[in-house]
């Protein structure tokens, strides 16, 4: 059980209307076997000549039925109902957990995994410590009261309906872990088949320019035919364990037919009592398959607990100092000291002695082939990659002594990849100083955030404005709009030292040159580290550094590397051409 | 009918459509046609589990009206004998309705899957009939939904929806003849009562199904917002937003939790009241009954059979709104899969296929015009002639045109206007099976299957295990054969890197030994020792044949016979190389960008 211990910990949080709620449950069971007991009583009375007025008894039953209803009520509304607050708690604490993990540490884990973790795994341990101990407290009174009732009645054919009760139970019990694992296969055999159906419509020209839809086809019915199987294996399998559990119910029944027919015969019990044998085999069913399927269920309930155990298990590798330094004044001084990195499991590093001193201020265009480095080094300033201790500093002060709230505070990074949520445009553009709900007086901040990153042309062509929602991941904006959301963003929060990450890559070249030009103005005051494709969106930096597999090959102003004849000069000579090409 | 995205990108339709539709269920049922006998199994086999069902009450009342009163009021001795038949039939017909209840799960839930399974394989053939235009217009995704999930929903129609639900009707007259034959008076009462049951679980399966969609709509926005997050940690952290994104978070967890709540709340509603009324309606028939008893109107045994037939009134009454949403999705699901079906084939099969008279491998391009939306063009007036086993070189910059071209030749879209000829035979003219012979690809990044790199090569052509072992011996694939051998790649062989995949491109248009070539060559930048080995599989592959090449590399746009060269989808310019450096035009200045590859 130590692997809930944190889980039933969040279930006790809520525990005044989960012991109310517990406390219920006898009366409820009281209830719902004094009903047929009044109906017995009844029974025994119109069949032994006592009259026919029933009156009094039906109007006793009304009354339990109403009791009990209410009853049954409060306790689902109490039980079941902290179960779902729970439920909320748990995710609460799992996404807060996650929230704390970098992003590199985060990569470990799939985000469909995350998911899954966050979900399925969740419930798993929600049915299980709440409705299922529901059930199962529900059960162990339900049980020894209906049977003790029972035995006062007739021991003889107790002892003997104790038979099919305890096969029952063992049977649920046994064939539970079972069903789910024969179900797990169909999910893996649907998996299987959707997979080739996807590769399939995703390779749809290659399986038309060669002519082979029909061995598609053949294959494809190949996987439908093994989840088929899949499938009937699991009916079959479900099929025997309804009918056992019915079997069972129906044995016993068989039983009461002989032994209690017998009984009523000789006069051992009234026919009242018949009737009670019939009625609590019935209301014993439910209790003990709900035994059995709690059993069952207990193993998948703890390794779902134990996945999300692992979440918790997961500590972030980039992390705020205990006692943090302050420089002494936040000038926007950056520093490099023979930064070496070498990302984990990579076999060499991806920065090779790195020595570069920025002035607060100044602004350095950083360029080099694909894959050179511009990126990782970038992203150690802000620390979401954690570069080796003293060899990243701002304003004198290594990063990882900084407090990460300050630091991350004083810079802005526009990364490569620029995520927007699905959100309003506004929400995006403030995202980084609001808390989301209406915008207000920050509306006017939004809007020079946007003029400066060229966006508020597009935004008023937009029907809605600023309230546009941008969908997925910000799907409905072009590649452009979507960049310059994120420079806009990234402004709004008016860093001191401003990293801009390709970041114009996907923008058109008309409104690349706007943009430049807005780009220059809002960076004066700010040390600025442009990384950028294209060297003419670098011309108007202070200096020029160029990253070639890992290491800065070259370092000047922009008339100066022309001249120079390296990786800068040819490069420059190439997207000349282009440029030409483009206007032909 | 209302369309979103679920948080896996997966489309998720919310269902408001009709529970029936007669004559979508006429086209649905035909399916289920070649398996009817299984389906009729089965329907037997609920019948006659019912009847046997019905036995169980009548022995009780046969015990309770024979033996038992016999005994009870002295009439004769106890006769044991009587009694343990009674058991010993009651046993029997429990044993009965055991097998049956196998035997009807089994063969129902394999006569859907069969059908489904036919349905299916359809659907996924008549998909790969459909063009590669029709997939441009329809994410894979979401075409997968339509061959998995929403076939799938299709099975409940033909297991559980309507048999179950014609079924149940039947069930609930039968019952009530049942208990109009025991005692009618009673039966009156019950069958007053019956209507405010059937209303009441009515009533709840209509205000479940909306809380129900509350509850999932909520659950797919926190879900949504979860993975959106995980997705943006970088930003998330970049902005030191934690505890914002922790707080909206919390806002989508509240709203899951208030329509959780409200569904906890009608559950625990229904249930007991639908309970009561149960109770109510049995206080009903023990007041009645009891009356009827004591002045000697009913036999005890027979109200005992009435009182446990009325359990098999109550079950489908409590089920019927569940049957409801089942049919409901099932139709939805069944619009949308005949949707697809519907769509005409493409491209379209010539009325009388021609044959060449000669095989030689001549292409004629004549006049070719192509546009996406009848708009935009993206070629015009394209005419290019490439002799029997002579190579072309298309070259130009991205969107000149090069890939809408390659498609033409591929037969995979038709021209506007225009028309291209092999060996004098219109494309179209073609049997389209007999084309696709001749004409080979090898596309820029080839998609490889999760399978065995034989079953690569072959690509489901049922070709001799021999020339599948030729074809990758010249393509020079012998090495990684060797690496993999029986193993299969990861998805989209993403195991190999992007050298060895061409290199297997290469070797499945190899293993076809076709006529024309459509060679795209990768742009990736690779090690010189890769290179050098995809030269020699092309310069093999192009050996003897008529083909066509986007060139990106020098070497291959020197050694072609002709150079075209494409820009804004018209032929700018086209010659030799040493002509076209000559005529310092727009190839001149390619030839100086490397033909802008990096």
């Amino acid at each position: 059980m130590s692997v809930f211990r944190r889980f039933l910990k969040t279930f006790l949080d809520d525990r005044v209307r989960l012991g109310l709620g517990f406390a219920c449950l006898p009366f409820t069971v009281a209830l719902h076997l004094g009903i047929p007991w009044a109906v017995k009583v009844a029974i025994d009375r119109v069949t032994s000549g006592g009259g026919a007025d029933l009156g009094g008894v039906v109007a006793v039953i009304l009354g339990l039925g109403l009791l009990r209803a209410s009853f049954l009520l409060t306790q689902r509304l109490l039980i079941v109902g902290s179960s779902r607050r729970a439920e909320a708690g748990i995710k609460r604490g799992l996404f807060e957990h996650l929230l704390s993990l970098d992003p590199l540490t985060l990569r470990r884990f799939s985000s469909g995994d995350l998911l899954n973790r966050l979900t399925t795994d969740v419930e798993n341990v929600r049915m299980f410590l709440g409705p299922g101990a529901m059930y199962v407290a529900s059960s162990l009174v339900t049980i020894p009261f209906a049977l003790a009732v029972l035995l006062r009645t007739h021991p003889g054919l107790t002892a003997l309906l104790l038979i099919p009760m305890a096969a029952l139970a063992t049977a649920v019990a046994l064939l539970t872990p079972r069903m789910h694992r024969r179900s797990h296969a169909v999910q893996e055999a649907l998996s299987g088949m959707s997979e080739r159906a996807q590769e399939s419509f995703a390779a749809a020209r290659e399986v038309r320019a060669f002519g082979v839809g029909d061995a598609e086809t053949s294959d494809f019915r190949h996987r439908a035919g093994e989840y088929l199987e899949a499938q009937v294996s699991f009916a079959r399998l479900r099929g025997a364990s309804d009918a056992s559990i019915w079997y069972a119910k129906d044995l016993a029944l068989a039983l009461i037919v002989g032994v209690g027919g017998l009984a009523c015969m000789n006069g051992e019990i009234g026919l009242g009592d018949y009737y009670l044998f019939t009625d609590y085999v019935l209301r014993l069913f439910w209790p003990l398959i709900a035994v059995g399927w709690i059993i069952g269920m207990a193993q998948r309930a703890r390794a779902s607990a134990e996945r999300m155990e692992e979440i918790y298990a997961t500590a972030p590798l980039v992390s705020s100092p205990a006692e943090p330094r302050l420089p002494s004044e936040i000038r926007g001084r950056v520093a490099f000291e023979g930064l070496v990195y070498t990302y984990p499991g990579a076999a060499g590093p991806a920065l090779h002695d790195i020595r570069l001193q920025i002035d607060p201020g100044e602004r350095i265009g950083l360029v080099g082939p694909v894959g050179s480095g511009k990126t990782t080094l970038l992203s150690m300033i802000p620390r979401l990659v954690d570069p080796p201790p003293g060899s990243v500093l701002v304003d004198g002060v290594p990063v990882e002594d900084w407090a990460l709230p300050t630091l991350r505070e004083h810079v802005g990074l526009v990364p490569q990849d620029d995520f927007l949520f699905s959100d309003t445009l506004e929400a995006n553009v403030a995202f980084g100083v609001h808390d989301g709900g209406p915008i207000g007086p920050d509306g006017e901040a939004v809007a020079r955030a946007s003029r400066r990153a060229c966006l508020d042309g597009d935004v008023e062509r937009f029907p809605d404005g600023f309230l546009t929602r941008v969908g997925e991941r910000g799907v409905t904006l072009s590649g452009g709009q979507k960049s310059r959301v994120a420079i806009a963003r990234c402004l709004m929060t008016d860093p001191g030292v401003l990293l801009l990450d390709d970041c114009l890559s996907s923008v058109d070249s008309d409104t690349e040159a706007r943009l430049l030009e807005n780009l220059e103005k809002a960076s004066r005051g700010r040390t600025t580290l442009f990384a950028g494709h294209r060297l003419a969106s670098v011309r108007w930096c202070d200096r020029i550094v160029v990253l070639e597999e890992g290491r800065i090959t070259e370092e000047g102003t922009h008339s100066e590397l022309v001249g120079g004849g390296g990786w800068y000069a040819r490069q420059w000579q190439h997207q000349k051409l282009e440029g030409e090409l483009e206007q032909w | 009918m209302v369309i979103r995205m679920d948080n896996q990108g997966a489309l998720d339709e919310e269902v408001v459509g009709k529970a029936f539709d007669r004559a979508l269920f006429r086209q649905l049922w035909a399916f289920a046609g070649p398996h009817r006998r299984a389906v009729a199994l089965a329907f037997s086999c609920l019948v006659v589990l019912f009847g046997l069902e019905l036995c169980g009450p009548w022995i009780v009342r046969m015990l309770m009206d024979g033996p038992v009163r016999d005994a009870v009021s002295g009439e004769a001795v106890p006769d044991t004998n009587a009694v343990l038949k009674l058991a010993l039939a009651y046993l029997v017909v429990v044993t009965g309705v055991a097998g049956l209840r196998l035997a009807q799960a089994i063969t129902i839930a394999r006569a859907g899957q069969r059908i489904v399974l036919d349905i299916r394989c359809l659907l996924f053939q008549h998909l790969q009939r459909l063009g590669v235009g029709w997939f441009d217009r329809h994410a894979s995704g979401a075409v997968t939904t339509r061959v998995i999930s929403d076939v799938e929903n299709l099975n409940d129609l033909f297991t559980s929806g309507v048999i179950q639900l014609v079924f149940d009707l039947v069930k609930v007259a039968v019952v009530i003849g049942v208990l109009f034959a025991i005692h009618a008076p009673l039966a009156w009462w019950v069958l007053a009562l019956l209507p405010l049951l059937a209303a009441v679980s009515g009533l709840f399966r209509w205000k479940a199904r909306s809380t129900y969609r509350q509850v999932r709509a909520w659950l797919a926005r926190c879900n949504a917002y979860l993975s959106e997050a995980i997705q943006g940690m970088d930003v998330v952290h970049l902005f030191g937003r934690e505890r914002a994104v922790a707080r909206r978070f919390d806002r989508r967890l509240d709203g899951c939790l208030e329509a959780n709540l409200e569904t906890v709340k009608w559950f625990g509603l229904f249930w007991p009241a639908l309970d009561l009324l149960v109770i109510s309606t049995q206080a009903c028939v023990l007041l009645v009954g009891g009356q009827a008893i004591a002045q000697d109107q009913l036999s005890f045994g027979a109200f005992l059979q009435f009182w446990m037939c009325l359990e098999f009134l109550f079950a489908p009454i409590r089920e019927l709104g569940e049957k409801y949403n089942v049919l409901q999705s099932a139709f939805a699901s069944g619009e949308r899969i005949f949707a697809v079906l519907d769509a005409e084939p493409e491209p379209a099969v010539p009325a009388e296929a021609q044959v060449p008279e000669i095989f030689r491998g001549a292409l004629a391009i004549e006049d070719v015009s192509f546009s996406y939306d009848d708009r935009t063009p993206v070629l015009e007036n394209i005419s290019i002639d490439v002799e029997p086993g002579a190579t072309l070189a298309l070259v130009g910059a991205t969107g000149a045109g090069k890939s809408t071209l390659v498609d033409l030749l591929l037969r995979l879209r038709d021209p506007v206007r225009g028309r291209i000829l092999l060996d004098g035979v219109d494309l179209r003219d073609f049997d389209v099976a007999d084309l696709r012979r001749r004409v080979a690809s090898v596309p820029q990044d080839a998609f490889l299957f999760a399978d065995t790199i034989d079953r690569n090569v072959d690509f489901g052509r049922g070709l001799d295990a021999a020339a599948v072992e030729d074809a990758l011996a010249a393509a020079g694939a012998t090495r990684i054969a060797a690496r993999v051998g029986e193993d299969h790649l990861t998805e989209r062989g993403a195991s190999l890197s992007t050298g060895e995949r061409q290199i297997l491109a290469v070797a499945r248009a190899l293993a076809g030994d076709p006529e024309l070539v459509i060679l795209d060559e990768a742009t990736a930048h690779m090690d010189s020792e890769s290179e050098r080995l995809i030269q020699d599989a092309c310069a093999r592959l192009l050996t003897g044949r008529t083909a066509v090449v986007v060139a990106h590399r020098l070497s291959t746009v020197q050694n072609a016979d002709r150079i075209a060269v494409l820009h804004h989808g018209r032929l700018e310019e086209s010659g030799t190389h040493g002509e076209l450096v000559a005529a310092n035009g727009l190839y001149r200045r390619l030839v100086d960008l490397q033909l802008l590859s990096d």
